[in-house]
C-alpha cells in the first residue's frame, strides 16, 4: 500500500493495485460520522461500440445498456440489495454518466459488512429474461420523466448540433424503443466486458482504519476467480472538425425559451495532465469572458438578455469534449446571435493579466469548499483517476496554467466551424 | 464539534466550531410571519441589497471583490418554513490556513455582510429604480420558469389546491401580479420595516474560534434590540368532508401524480418523531411500501416517494406514471396507508426504517446545515433532546405507536398533470 501526503490540503491518500488489477484508493477522514464508499467501472453511455471479452469481431450495442446494467445489478435471485445495506444502516446508490457506472453507498456504522455487501453485489450478477422485461417499464417511466425535463432536452439538443457522430450526443438512459432490444445475454455480454476488476475502481473515504479496510478488500478478491486481464477495445467513431447542426430551434411545452450554444473540442486522446490543464484553461477564459464579474455579464443582463439561469460549463474527456454556455431567455434570438459572436471573438481578444490572477483565486478558493463533501471526492476522484489525473494536483496545475496557455487555447478552440447554437422554444 | 449561542449582540449568534470543512460559513436570516400583502416585496430586498450597496453598487462590483477574497460566494434567497418567511444570505468563505500565508478572510467576510445588509444604495428614501426593475425582471422569470418544471409545478398546484384558504398557500417568493406596483420607495419601506419587525439570526460555522468570533460581530454588528420570538409552526386544521380530485392537462410525456395528506402531526407534538419512523417505512425509502409496490412490483414508475411538512402536517406522496395507469397508482398507494394502519408490516420493515433514519441523522451532522438544523429544531421543542437522546428515542418506537400515527393521516387532494393526446383516446 502507498501512500501520498498533500500537505497543504492537509489530507493523505492511500492507494493500491490489487493482483486482479482493481485499483483500492482510501481517504482517511478523522471525526466525520459518515463513510462513503464508491464502486466505478469505466463504462459509460458512449461505450457502445467493443469487442466483448474472449471475441474477435466489434459489436454495437443498444443505446441505454449500460444505465440498463447499473438498474439491473441491483437484482438477485435471493436477497434485496437495498434492504441489504439498510439492515447495516447504509444507504446504497448507483448512476451511469457518458464515461462512467458507478455504485455507493453511505453508512454510519458496519463499515466492514455494507463494504463486503458493495463489492460483492457488484461483481455478482443475476440477470434473467423476466427480470429484464420487467425493468423496461420502470425505465421507460425514467426516460419520460427526463423527456418533461426542459434542462434535459436542451442539454441533449445542444449535444446533438455539436456532435455528427460520437455517442456523447445520445442520451445515457437511451430511448423506450432502444432498450426494448435488451436482453439478459447481452447484459452478461457487458458485464464480463466492462467490469473486470482491471477496468475498475473502488474508493473509500471516511473515519476508520485504513490497513483493515485494504485488508478487508484484498481478502475479498483473492477468494474470486478472474482471467486474466486483457486491454478492453473500444471504438469511437471518427468525429468531424465542424459540428453536425450549426442552428437549430425546438418548440415544446415550456413558457420560458431556452438558448444554449456550443463549442465542440476536436483534439482526441488527450490524457492526464493536458487533459486537466486544457479543461481549467478553458474554464478560465469562460470565467473571464461570461463570469457574474465580467463586462459582458454585465452588459447583457442590463438588456434583459439573461436572467440567474444563465450558466456556462465545460467538459474534456479523452475521446471527447465540449464548452455549453446560455439559459432562459425572453430574447432568444437577440442572445442567440450576441454568444455566438461573443465565442467567435475569442481567438482575437486580449486578456487582462490582474482578472486572471483573480479567477485563479477564485478557483482556488471554489476548490476548497468543493472539497467539503465526500461525494465530490469520490466522484471527482474516480473520474480523473480514469483519465490519469490526480484530483488533488488540481491546485499545483492552476497554478501552472500561464497567459500564454490562455493565449494558445483561445485561438485553437473558439473556431466558427466548431460553434452551435440550440434554441428550446415556446408552443405558439 | 462545540456549539455556542451569545445573544448580547441585539440578535442571536451561534458558533459551531467544526474541523471538518476547509471553508467558513456565515449565514444571516431575518424572519417574520409570512403574510400576502408583502411577501413579494419581501421576496424582492435579498437581491436588491445582493446587487447594490454603496460600496459595491453594481453585481459586477460585489462579484469581483468575492472573487477577489479566494472566490468566496455570496447568495441570497427567501424561504418558508411554517408561518415564517425567511430572508436568507450565506457567505461561504475559504480558512485561509489552506491558502497559505494569507490574513484572515472572515473579518472581511462580516464586514462585506454588513455592507450589503446596511448599507444598501439608496437616494431620497428609495433604493435605486434601475435597480429595483431589474430585480423584478428576474424575479419574475423565476417565478414564470416554475412552470417548466413539470414535476414542481405539480407539487406546487397541489398545495395550492389543498391549502387554498390557509395561510400556507403563499407563495414562497411572490405574486408576478404584485410586480407593477413595487417602486424603490415602496421596497425601502419594506427594507426598514424588515428591519423593524424581523428577528435576526447569525451563524458561523467552521474551523473557529467562538470568542474570536464574538468579538468580530461585537466590533461590527451591534444591534439596540432584539424582536420577539415568532410562532413559526403552522397549527392551522380544515374540516375534511370528501377527497378533492383536480386535474389539469398539457402537453407532457408522463403524467405527474401528487396525493396530499394531512398528519394532524407537527414538529412540536410527541409522535413527531414517530411520524418520521413511519414515514421512512411508508416512502421514504428505497425499501419503502411504495417503492416496493408501486415500483418493483406494479413496475408503474421510477419514482413513488413520500415525504413530509412537518411545520405544517402535511404529508405528500408524489410519482410519475402512465396517465392510463392512474387508477391502479391510486389503488396502490390507498392500499399501502391501510396496511401501515392495519399493521400488515414486518418487525424488519419497521427495523429498516428506523436504522436508515438515524443513519441520515448522523449523515447530516458532517455537513454545517444538518448541524444547524438539529439546533433550530431544538429551539421549537420543550424538551430540547442530545443526538443521542434523539436516537434512543427513534429506536424505541413500537409498532402501535407507528399504528396510531398512520391512523391520524387524512387524505385531502389529488392532483394529477396528465398528458393531453392521452387523455383525448380514452375517452
Amino acid at each position: 500500500m502507498k501512500c501520498k501526503e498533500f500537505p497543504q490540503l492537509q489530507e493523505k491518500i492511500y492507494f493500491e493495485e490489487l493482483e486482479n488489477g482493481l485499483q483500492v484508493y482510501i481517504i482517511p477522514k478523522k471525526g466525520f460520522n459518515k463513510t462513503y464508499a464508491t464502486f466505478t467501472t469505466k463504462y459509460g453511455s458512449i461505450d457502445n461500440q467493443f469487442i466483448p471479452l474472449n471475441q474477435k469481431q466489434m459489436k454495437l450495442v443498444p443505446d441505454g445498456i449500460a444505465h440498463f446494467l447499473e438498474h439491473k445489478l441491483f437484482e438477485k435471485e435471493n436477497y434485496d440489495v437495498f434492504e441489504k445495506f439498510s439492515l447495516n444502516s447504509a444507504s446504497a446508490n448507483a448512476f451511469t454518466s457518458f464515461t462512467r457506472t458507478a455504485y455507493l453507498f453511505s453508512c454510519t456504522s458496519d463499515l466492514k459488512e455494507n463494504l463486503t455487501t458493495l463489492i460483492d453485489f457488484v461483481q455478482d450478477p443475476y440477470f434473467t429474461e423476466e427480470t429484464v422485461e420487467k425493468e423496461k417499464g420502470i425505465i421507460a417511466q425514467e426516460i419520460k420523466m427526463y423527456d418533461d425535463n426542459p434542462d434535459f432536452k436542451a442539454y441533449f439538443g445542444i449535444l446533438n448540433n455539436l456532435f455528427n457522430e460520437h455517442p456523447v450526443k445520445i442520451d445515457i438512459a437511451g430511448t423506450v424503443e432502444s432498450i426494448q432490444e435488451i436482453t439478459a445475454e447481452m447484459l452478461y455480454e457487458c458485464f464480463h466486458t466492462f467490469y473486470h476488476p482491471s477496468n475498475m475502481l473502488l474508493f473509500v473515504i471516511g473515519d476508520f482504519e485504513v490497513e483493515e479496510i485494504m485488508d478487508l478488500v484484498r481478502q475479498n478478491q483473492v477468494a474470486k476467480d478472474y482471467e486474466k486481464a486483457q486491454p478492453i477495445q473500444r471504438q469511437y467513431p471518427n468525429e468531424s472538425e465542424s459540428v453536425a447542426i450549426k442552428e437549430r430551434s425546438i418548440e415544446t411545452e415550456v413558457q420560458t425559451a431556452k438558448v444554449y450554444v456550443g463549442v465542440k473540442d476536436v483534439v482526441v486522446n488527450r490524457n492526464g495532465k493536458d487533459l486537466l490543464k486544457a479543461d481549467l484553461t478553458t474554464e478560465i477564459i469562460f470565467d473571464l469572458i461570461f463570469g457574474s464579474s465580467s463586462q459582458y455579464h454585465e452588459e447583457i443582463l442590463n438588456k434583459g438578455l439573461i436572467n440567474d439561469s444563465f450558466s456556462y460549463e465545460t467538459t474534456f474527456e479523452p475521446s471527447f469534449g465540449f464548452s455549453i454556455v446560455g439559459g432562459d431567455t425572453r430574447y432568444p434570438e437577440e442572445l442567440a446571435v450576441s454568444l455566438r459572436q461573443k465565442l467567435e471573438d475569442i481567438p482575437t481578444m486580449s486578456f487582462d493579466e490582474q482578472e486572471f490572477k483573480r479567477i485563479k483565486n477564485k478557483k482556488m478558493g471554489r476548490f476548497l469548499s468543493a472539497l467539503n463533501s465526500v461525494e465530490f471526492i469520490a466522484n471527482q476522484f474516480t473520474q480523473y483517476a480514469f483519465n490519469g489525473i490526480d484530483l488533488f494536483s488540481i491546485l499545483e496545475v492552476l497554478e501552472e496554467v500561464t497567459m500564454d496557455d490562455l493565449n494558445e487555447m483561445a485561438k485553437s478552440y473558439f473556431i466558427p466551424e466548431r460553434i452551435s447554437t440550440f434554441k428550446l422554444l415556446p408552443k405558439k | 464539534m462545540e456549539i455556542r449561542q451569545f445573544n448580547d449582540l441585539g440578535y442571536t449568534l451561534t458558533t459551531v466550531k467544526t474541523d471538518k470543512f476547509k471553508t467558513n460559513l456565515v449565514s444571516f436570516s431575518f424572519q417574520s410571519e409570512i403574510n400576502r400583502e408583502n411577501v413579494t416585496k419581501r421576496s424582492l430586498i435579498p437581491y436588491v441589497l445582493r446587487s447594490s450597496s454603496e460600496k459595491y453598487p453594481t453585481k459586477k462590483d460585489l462579484n469581483t471583490y468575492l472573487e477577489s477574497l479566494y472566490g468566496a460566494s455570496l447568495s441570497a434567497s427567501v424561504e418558508k418554513r411554517g408561518k415564517a418567511h425567511n430572508i436568507k444570505f450565506y457567505l461561504s468563505l475559504a480558512n485561509e490556513k489552506f491558502i497559505g500565508n494569507r490574513e484572515p478572510l472572515l473579518e472581511e467576510g462580516v464586514e462585506l455582510l454588513k455592507e450589503v445588509v446596511l448599507n444598501p444604495l439608496v437616494t431620497e428614501g428609495a433604493f435605486k429604480e434601475q435597480v429595483v426593475e431589474t430585480e423584478k425582471r428576474l424575479l419574475q422569470e423565476y417565478i414564470e420558469s416554475l412552470y417548466d418544471d413539470k414535476t414542481s409545478y405539480a407539487l406546487q398546484k397541489l398545495i395550492e389546491n389543498m391549502c387554498q384558504d390557509e395561510q400556507f398557500s403563499i407563495n414562497t417568493t411572490g405574486y408576478i401580479t404584485d410586480l407593477a406596483g413595487i417602486n424603490g420607495t415602496a421596497l425601502y419601506e419594506a427594507y426598514q420595516e424588515m428591519w423593524k419587525q424581523d428577528r435576526l439570526a447569525i451563524s458561523v460555522v467552521g474551523d473557529i474560534d467562538h470568542e474570536v468570533v464574538y468579538d468580530i460581530f461585537k466590533k461590527h454588528f451591534t444591534l439596540s434590540s432584539q424582536t420577539e420570538k415568532i410562532e413559526i409552526v403552522d397549527y392551522e386544521e380544515k374540516q375534511l368532508t370528501e377527497v378533492n380530485v383536480v386535474e389539469e392537462a398539457q402537453d407532457v410525456a408522463q403524467g405527474k401524480l401528487n396525493i396530499g395528506y394531512r398528519t394532524h402531526t407537527r414538529v412540536t407534538d410527541e409522535d413527531y418523531l414517530t411520524l418520521l419512523v413511519f414515514n421512512g417505512m411508508f416512502g421514504g425509502y428505497a425499501h419503502s411500501k411504495l417503492f416496493m409496490n408501486v415500483r418493483e412490483k406494479a413496475s408503474l414508475c421510477y419514482y413513488c416517494a413520500s415525504r413530509l411538512d412537518n411545520y405544517k402536517g402535511l404529508m405528500y406522496v408524489y410519482s410519475g406514471i402512465e396517465p392510463k395507469n392512474y387508477d391502479q397508482a391510486i389503488e396502490i398507494i390507498d392500499q399501502q396507508l391501510t396496511d401501515m394502519i392495519n399493521g400488515n408490516f414486518t418487525n424488519q420493515e419497521l427495523e429498516l426504517s428506523k436504522k436508515s433514519l438515524i443513519n441520515s441523522k448522523l449523515e447530516s451532522l458532517d455537513q454545517a446545515s444538518g448541524m444547524l438544523a438539529h439546533e433550530v429544531l431544538n429551539e421549537l421543542i420543550c424538551n430540547p433532546l442530545t443526538i443521542d437522546q434523539w436516537i434512543e428515542i427513534v429506536k424505541s418506537i413500537s409498532r402501535e405507536q407507528i399504528q396510531e400515527v398512520a391512523k391520524k393521516i387524512e387524505k385531502d387532494t389529488i392532483f394529477f398533470l396528465t398528458g393531453k393526446e392521452v387523455t383525448a383516446d380514452e375517452v
